[in-house]
């Protein structure tokens, strides 16, 4: 396989314009929910980026399958196949160079989607980890597969229809199962599918496991692929089924302990960042890292309203998961770490509940924006104004009731919604004095 | 003229694509009942992809020499794959009629205009690029970018939908019926 031979079929296969369809039609699926102001579904972190691309999948599939076969029918489409065929050269140095060129641009295109989504994600997080490359190169993988099965099968089924046939068979494969049995986790068997069925958020990342086990069925894959597309003899090519069922059987096993949890806790990037100036500590999760500057104020004004209340908290911590707060730790919900928050609206928020934790199951907004509204100093609090119907009429009651207690009974109305709030207790009764 | 419309369809494989076609039709319309509007839009285009093949003889050339009004044949021809779209579908899905019409009419166009810009080949990809699009695309009406990629699922008031459907038929068609597929 000489350079030259690579460039010439560079020059004269469907190869490149395969791969600029991938990156055209990746960078639609990355962009597209950027007009409609869902970017933040993969430019939070690197995992996000690569984990979203895979999702995409579910359209480069079925192109790189449709690209693959298109490009088995050149010969065919030039009315050149007999007459090439009796060249002195064994089939396969005669297909392979093509073949193997076609696979590269289309992982060549998943990459520059990648290179695409890089430019937001490296503006919005610091938190750099190799963690999400094994994602992206098995998605890379899964392309590559794709382009040789359908070059594979086009020279098995040489007709003008094959083509669009991979295409609609590809297209129904990665679409049908997760129609039929919804998103989610599905057995092993779904983690066969190039698609990424579970969406990644800031803090968890894709199984080890998950990762080898498809990267092991994606390229014998690619073998079963590559054995079509060159044998020799078409009697020969019941060989290429060996590699694919010897390949799913493996990833099968690799994947059947994973099944029910492919996606994990991202420890590092939950891990913390603190302030270390000298004043009362702040900090963010290292995914967040970036928005801790714009934090700190905020934050160091909500422990000086919160100093008012007895065993007053002297740290701000921001958390991904409730848990067992300390009395001298405020927590703020990864949520609420959000950059469009101005700075008064970031500190009425970090005073929610008196600066303790937000318990899914047990949310007493109420309760939390009326502590709010009483340490920030304005009822409602910024932040806070948002209210389900009904609730408004409640809500104003309760800041009634408290701000009509002498000033000391006050005081201890907070301190024991910060004591309930603490280990995610009943708030509506600490408020109540009950 | 029967013997010659027998030829005329025997050229262009069009009993074999017009059988592909009426199955993969109806079982996409049929399957994605749950998701009406988009299954019919799904089924509209790969029934167009797979009659788009027809949109060229085995050597176009040749055919020019004849003594025909070929313009005629392709309109006919174009005209008769929006109808077979529109029935098919029409019978197997529960969408609005309006909006089968619409996208039959817009679809034909797509694959025309494709068999005129990349050769009959090549006319399936763009009727089935766009039907994916609407498959995996949420189905809004804002913001525009959206709404005009997902304009085969679009309810039939809306007006970009129906624009684009009409641009397509009128552009693809007329580009087809005057200069037939490219070589």
């Amino acid at each position: 396989m000489r350079a030259r031979t690579l460039a010439l079929e560079l020059r004269r296969s469907s190869g490149p314009l395969a791969g600029a369809l991938v990156a055209i039609a990746g960078l639609c699926g990355l962009y597209l929910p950027a007009a409609t102001g869902e970017a933040s579904l993969w430019d939070g972190q690197w995992s996000m980026l690569a984990g979203y691309q895979r999702i995409m999948l579910v359209v480069l599939w079925p192109l790189a399958v449709g690209a693959g076969g298109w490009h088995a029918g050149r010969d065919r489409a030039a009315r050149m196949e007999e007459l090439i065929a009796t060249t002195p050269q064994p089939r396969w140095r005669r297909v392979l160079p093509g073949a193997l060129l076609v696979a590269a641009c289309l992982a060549v295109g998943y990459a520059a989607i990648l290179a695409a989504g890089a430019v937001r994600v490296v503006t919005r997080t610091s938190y750099a980890h190799p963690g999400w490359v094994p994602v992206a190169l098995v998605g890379a993988l899964s392309l590559v597969a794709a382009g040789l099965l359908g070059a594979g099968v086009a020279r098995l089924v040489p007709s003008k229809y094959t083509p669009l046939a991979l295409v609609l068979v590809g297209f129904a494969a990665v679409v049908l199962p997760p129609e039929a049995l919804g998103w989610g986790e599905h057995g092993a068997a779904m983690l066969l599918l190039p698609e990424l069925l579970v969406e990644l958020d800031e803090f968890t990342a894709v199984a080890t496991r998950v990762n080898v086990g498809q990267a092991v069925w994606f390229g014998a894959l690619a073998v079963s692929g590559l054995v079509l597309t060159v044998v020799g003899r078409r009697r020969w090519a019941w060989a290429a089924t060996v590699p694919a069922v010897a390949g799913m059987l493996v990833a099968l096993a690799v994947l059947r302990p994973v099944a029910d949890a492919p996606i994990v806790p991202d420890a590092g990037a939950a891990a913390e960042v603190c302030t270390h100036d000298g004043g009362p500590a702040v900090c963010v999760t290292r995914a967040h890292a970036k928005r801790l500057p714009a934090l700190v104020a905020p934050a160091r004004q909500a422990l000086r309203a919160l100093a008012v209340l007895p065993d007053a908290p002297t740290s701000v911590h921001e958390v991904v998961h409730p848990g067992t707060q300390p009395v001298a730790q405020v927590w703020l919900s990864v949520d609420n770490v959000d950059p469009r928050h101005d700075a008064d609206e970031v500190t009425a928020r970090i005073l929610g509940g008196a600066g303790t934790q937000f318990c899914p199951g047990s949310a007493h907004y109420r309760e939390r924006a009326v502590a709010a509204a009483w340490l920030f100093g304005r009822y409602p609090a910024p932040g806070f104004e948002m209210l389900p119907p009904g609730e408004a009429v409640a809500r104003d009651r309760a800041w009634q009731a408290l701000r009509a207690l002498p000033a000391d009974d006050q005081v201890q109305r907070i301190a024991a919604i910060r004591r309930a709030g603490l280990v995610c207790g009943d708030l509506s009764a600490a408020i109540e004095g009950r | 003229m029967m013997r010659f419309l027998l030829l005329y369809a025997r050229s262009r494989q069009i009993p074999g694509t017009l059988a592909a076609a009426t199955v993969a039709m109806a079982v996409v319309a049929l399957a994605g009942q749950s998701h009406a509007a988009v299954s019919a839009a799904f089924a509209v285009a790969s029934g167009a992809a797979l009659l788009g093949f027809g949109l060229s003889g085995p050597d176009d050339r040749l055919e020019q020499t004849g003594a025909r009004r070929w313009a005629t044949w392709r309109a006919a021809h174009l005209a008769a794959i929006a109808l077979v779209t529109a029935a098919v579908v029409l019978v197997s899905t529960t969408a609005p009629t309006a909006l089968v019409l619409r996208d039959a009419a817009g679809f034909a166009g797509l694959a025309a205009l494709a068999a005129r810009l990349l050769g009959a080949r090549l006319a399936w990809a763009p009727p089935v690029a766009m039907g994916a699009a609407v498959v995996v695309l949420p189905v809004l009406p804002e913001p525009y970018v959206i709404a005009l990629l997902t304009w085969p699922a679009q309810p039939p008031g809306n007006v970009s939908a129906a624009v684009a459907a009409v641009v397509l038929a009128t552009l693809g068609g007329g580009l087809y019926v005057l200069r037939g597929s490219r070589a």
